[in-house]
């Protein structure tokens, strides 16, 4: 073949791929902001707990008798958010669209917008405490009326293609977003709108409206502008690695604080320059520590108390302060902060705090939970809870009826593709060691669609759960696991 | 004014029906044929004979997306006229791109029968999908548009050496695509 042949073949393919090239505009990358932003909407969802006793009694179970509290925790770390496909055209108004988040498929969601009269305008996000991903869809999983995910959809111009701009945050009540009308041609800001959104459980819909009209947050979009361009010099710049000189940043009062620790004169101008765009809203302040070092430190110290056995549930590095903030169960955090305290060799060290980081559900039967062990497929990038209920000796993973429940005796698992890391220590290996010793597992299934897949292993021993999850291949997803209380 | 119409003039035997198009998309259909003609004066003649050759398709057609419809007549007039002037002088930015092509494609065996033409465009098609859509966008900005990696560079949101670097990878896995449909020898 020459490339001759090829090419006159390539003249060829379908138009749908050349009009793709044509109109496509890249993404907005996804800055680390909205990454530990993500993380940290992420663990305020770790939760869950519940009485299996039912269950087990119900479930043939060799362990007769063991009926506790248990906790389920999850995973992730970053990534990106992909496509959104639809499976209705409408513009702006209401339907269903299917969605699909960091490469995890996600239930059917019902939406519904009004008014519909905001058509072949585009909607930018305005809020920095919202998690939102250009032209796709970042969501997470539900629980009750505790969290909400909203999402606009909007024509550009009638012969385009539907556009998906995504709003999600997690709220604990009903709440106001702010968007953003931008005129197409002179990308103009026309007007500012404020959307309240809710979650109608019964209906298993979010519901938003629009309630106010204003345009207060114009200098809020910039500074977030600027951080966003910030993160996105860096990546380009460094990877996933944050700079030597970069000490982190944050905003405050519509400002963006860059912290920078003894940058070079040639350093300086360099980003000095890249944001002298924003140089209305950019302060630049001096740090005595870089952000690579401090999370090496964060992670470094909370996978230490984890091996002393302590229940870490989070752990991140404050970009105002410059502390490293690590979150433990109650029953931790008197010893946990001692240890921090005495470990500490110098006053070198970066300042540790150590918190409670039990998070509880109103009307749930969750008591606490914790974020270790840390295992999930290579693949993966994002933490993912289960929420887990049982209710007349039936059980349901994040409200889907898993209805078949039976115990097998020989399942055979392959942990070779769960992610090594930071995280990874003894303890987590003896887990893989104790679940591969087992006789036998809990099947649970279910005909729904579920994100939690169809098919799910559960291990019970001694006074954990472990719930095995599966990519569709049949290979291991990610492992959660839950103590007995 | 949106694609539908612009389709609704040609519908209607309308001369505005060239200006809209033209208002609209003149320029990519023009950098189109210029990077492969690298022939300013002969780019304008092959848009001009390609907004004809819409003209002589509207009506029956009613393509849609249209600019893809006017994209494929622009690259295959475009193609014509390359071939009849081809000479010993290769320099334009298809030449270049092509000559990537040819470092991927062929090997050292002769194939005994060429692939079937639409086959080849059915495996070609099935490999674009299998591609994230950003990677996919590269390749045809690169192999369907001839454009410059600068070019790509900058509509894409990434460096030139990034796309540089991609492309290098997406024509590897193409040959390793194309090997094992045995669309290779």
């Amino acid at each position: 073949m020459t490339a001759k042949n090829f090419s006159n073949a390539l003249g060829n393919i379908g138009e749908g791929y050349v009009d793709e090239a044509v109109r496509y505009t890249p993404k907005r990358k996804r800055s680390p902001w909205v990454k530990w932003g993500s993380i940290a909407a992420c663990m305020l969802l770790i939760l869950t707990g519940v009485i299996l006793g039912d269950l087990l009694h119900s479930a043939d179970a060799p362990n007769d008798g063991v009926a506790s509290y248990f906790v389920i925790t999850a995973h992730a770390a970053n990534g990106e958010s992909t496509e959104l496909s639809f499976a209705s055209s409408s513009c702006f108004n209401s339907g269903t669209a299917q969605g699909n988040i960091f490469g995890v498929d996600m239930p059917t969601f019902n939406f519904s917008v009004k008014p519909s009269d905001l058509k072949n305008n585009e909607v930018l996000y305005e809020r920095f405490d919202i998690l939102i991903s250009y032209n796709g869809i970042q969501v997470g999983a539900t629980d009750k009326n505790e969290h909400i995910m909203v999402f606009y959809l909007v024509h550009r111009e009638p012969s385009d293609e539907p556009w998906a701009w995504s709003v999600s945050g997690w709220f604990t009540e009903p709440t106001d977003l702010v968007v953003r009308i931008v005129d197409k041609e002179s990308r103009e800001t026309v007007e500012t709108i404020t959307v309240n959104v809710k979650y109608l459980a019964d209906k298993q819909e979010y519901e938003l409206k629009i309630t106010e009209l204003n345009t207060k947050f114009a200098q809020q979009k910039r500074a977030v502008d600027a951080n966003n361009f910030l993160m996105s010099i860096l990546l380009a710049r460094n990877g996933a690695d944050y700079p030597a000189w970069f000490g982190g940043c944050y905003i405050e009062d519509d400002k963006l604080y860059v912290k920078l620790v003894s940058p070079t004169e040639e350093e300086f101008k360099s980003i000095s320059d890249a944001l002298a765009y924003f140089d209305d809203v950019v302060v630049f302040e001096s740090a005595e520590r870089s952000m690579a070092e401090l999370q090496a430190y964060a992670d470094q110290t909370a996978a230490e108390l984890m091996q002393f056995g302590y229940d870490v549930t989070s752990w991140y590095v404050d970009s105002i302060t410059g502390n490293i903030v690590i979150s433990v169960l109650e029953k931790d955090l008197e010893v946990a902060t001692a240890w921090v305290t005495y470990s500490k060799e110098s006053g070198k060290d970066p300042q540790v705090v150590v918190e409670i980081g039990e998070y509880t559900v109103p009307d749930s039967q969750a008591i606490e939970f914790c974020a270790d062990p840390f295992l999930q497929n290579n693949s993966l990038s994002w933490m993912y809870s289960i929420n887990v209920k049982i209710d007349n000796e039936k059980i349901y993973l994040n409200e889907i009826l898993y209805d078949q429940v039976s115990y097998i005796d020989n399942l055979e698992l392959d942990f070779s593709q769960l992610a090594p890391g930071p995280y990874v220590n003894e303890k987590i290996t003896e887990v893989l060691d104790r679940i591969s010793s087992q006789k036998g597992c809990y099947l649970l299934k279910t005909q729904s669609e579920s994100s939690c897949g169809k098919e799910l292993a559960m291990y019970v021993i001694d006074d954990t759960y472990y719930f095995v999850r599966f990519f569709d291949n049949g290979s291991i997803m990610r492992i959660h696991s839950g103590s007995v209380k | 004014m949106n694609d539908e119409r612009i389709i609704e003039l040609f519908f209607e035997r309308s001369e505005d029906a060239i200006k809209a198009l033209d208002d609209k998309y003149g320029k990519v259909f023009f950098s189109l044929s210029f990077r492969i003609l690298n022939d300013r004066f002969e780019a304008e003649e092959c848009v001009a004979d390609s907004y004809l050759g819409t003209w002589n398709a509207i009506p029956p057609a009613r393509p849609d997306p249209l600019v893809a419809f006017v994209c494929k007549i622009v690259r295959n007039i475009s193609l014509k006229r390359y071939e009849r002037k081809v000479t010993a002088k290769r320099d334009s930015r298809y030449d270049v791109a092509m000559e990537e092509l040819e470092d991927c494609l062929s090997s050292s065996m002769t194939v005994e029968e060429e692939i079937e033409e639409r086959e080849l465009t059915g495996l070609i098609e099935a490999f674009l999908d299998s591609l994230s859509r950003e990677n996919r966008v590269i390749f045809l900005r690169r192999y369907w548009f001839s454009d410059s990696y600068a070019d790509i560079a900058k509509q894409v949101g990434l460096t030139e050496k990034n796309v540089s670097v991609r492309l290098a990878r997406l024509r590897k896995q193409l040959r390793n695509y194309l090997s094992e449909r045995e669309a290779l020898i």
